[in-house]
């Protein structure tokens, strides 16, 4: 175990910039780092991505690993595995965490596996036992109905985090740190598959992970003129965007792209309006983090009371629309 | 490299708990109840 030191972070790259799970990566790296009084490292890889170390740098990394190839410039299972099995043999990290994502999901369990350590997916917190030091991986389990805390006796310990469950740090120029480039002895026998074409889903509006209000629908509003009316909210609400369950979605009322849950979207909005939806533990697990829930429901032992900061009792169809009417003339003031 | 040990144990095991402080805006009428929850949004300032 003492051979291990520090927190090393994957940062995954989006359209050239860090993208957000990687700041968020970072900000929860920096406090197990300051738990345990070690450094904060981050791992950089694809093509021409030397400017992207200062920026790791300003979110807190004390270290950054670059590995800067060619056959990096897209995500690709092998070269990138390659690459990361390199700079963590290298460097020996403590504690290794990635983005519950696409890519964190496909590249973290081989990792673990060349690594001869174990993995846990998906956790929404991670903190450091004060006695033994060992990094606690707490996730939602059950479906989200529960929550269970998970230590891992072999190095790295390595997990993945859900976006939005942790908090980037506020960016500083002034922070400093170290760049080192790292070598990987790469060419095209070592990838396996070859990408054939890229396909950018089409996306109107603001994402919703990105919206600070969301207008959510479930069951209850049944049918897809109902969402219409939500998305007549969404469009006076400066910064909004309409999401909906996963039955709502399953009906073809809404597009899945926009189903929030535990088989959906995470989403951590100022602002989380509820109409017609229970509030199911599944539901819940999407949506948990937000900053006010407003719940609009006729079953006044909806489980979504339990979770909203206000409520009203009743049928959406006649409230709702005296609320988007009041909303407008309150926006107009 | 290999791991020391591959133990990984589940130390805990719990649910969540909710405070339950729900705020529910009942008013004669529905309409009222929607009017009073959109001014309940903008003096609580998420509106």
């Amino acid at each position: 175990m003492d051979r291990y030191k520090n927190i090393m972070v994957y940062g995954e790259i989006t359209d050239g910039s860090l993208s957000s799970i990687t700041k968020e990566l970072l900000g929860c790296g920096k406090i197990l780092a300051n738990d345990l009084g070690e450094e904060l490292c981050a791992v950089l890889i694809g093509n021409n991505l030397g400017h992207l170390a200062k920026e790791a740098i300003a979110f807190g990394a004390n270290k950054v690993y670059l590995v800067d190839h060619p056959l990096l410039q897209d995500y690709q299972t092998d070269s990138y595995l390659l690459s990361m099995v390199k700079v963590v043999e290298q460097e020996m990290p403590r504690i290794l965490i990635l983005g519950q994502t696409s890519i964190g999901l496909d590249l973290s369990p081989r990792l673990a596996f060349r690594l001869n350590t174990a993995v846990v997916l998906d956790c929404v917190e991670l903190s450091i036992d004060p006695d033994s030091k060992q990094l606690l991986q707490t996730k939602p389990v059950y479906g989200g109905k529960g929550m269970a805390v998970f230590s891992s006796e072999s190095y790295p310990q390595m997990a993945t985090v859900r976006s939005k469950s942790m908090k980037p740090l506020e960016r500083e120029e002034s922070r400093q740190g170290k760049i080192f480039n790292v070598n990987v002895n790469l060419d095209q026998t070592n990838i396996r598959t070859r990408s054939l074409g890229r396909v950018t889903e089409k996306a109107e509006g603001i994402k919703l992970e990105d919206a600070e209000i969301i207008i959510s629908g479930g069951r209850g509003i049944g049918s897809a003129d109902g969402f219409k009316q939500l998305e007549e909210l969404s469009k006076v609400l400066k910064g909004s965007a309409v999401g909906g369950t996963r039955p709502a979605c399953d009906a073809g009322w809404i597009s899945t792209t926009a189903q929030i849950g535990l088989t959906g979207k995470i989403v951590t909005p100022k602002l989380y309006i509820t109409v017609a939806l229970s509030g199911s533990s599944q539901h819940m697990a999407g949506c948990s983090g937000s900053g006010t829930i407003v719940a609009i429901n006729n079953d006044p032992r909806a489980n979504i009371f339990k979770e909203a900061q206000f409520g009203v009792v009743g049928d959406w169809k006649m409230i709702f629309p005296a609320f988007v009417k009041k909303v407008k003339e309150l926006l107009k003031e | 490299m290999r791991g020391d040990r591959l133990a990984l144990g589940c130390i805990k095991l719990f649910k969540p708990v909710r405070e339950g402080k729900c705020e529910i805006i009942a008013r004669e009428t529905l309409e009222e109840a929607a009017f009073n929850l959109a001014q309940k949004l903008r003096e609580a300032r998420v509106l």
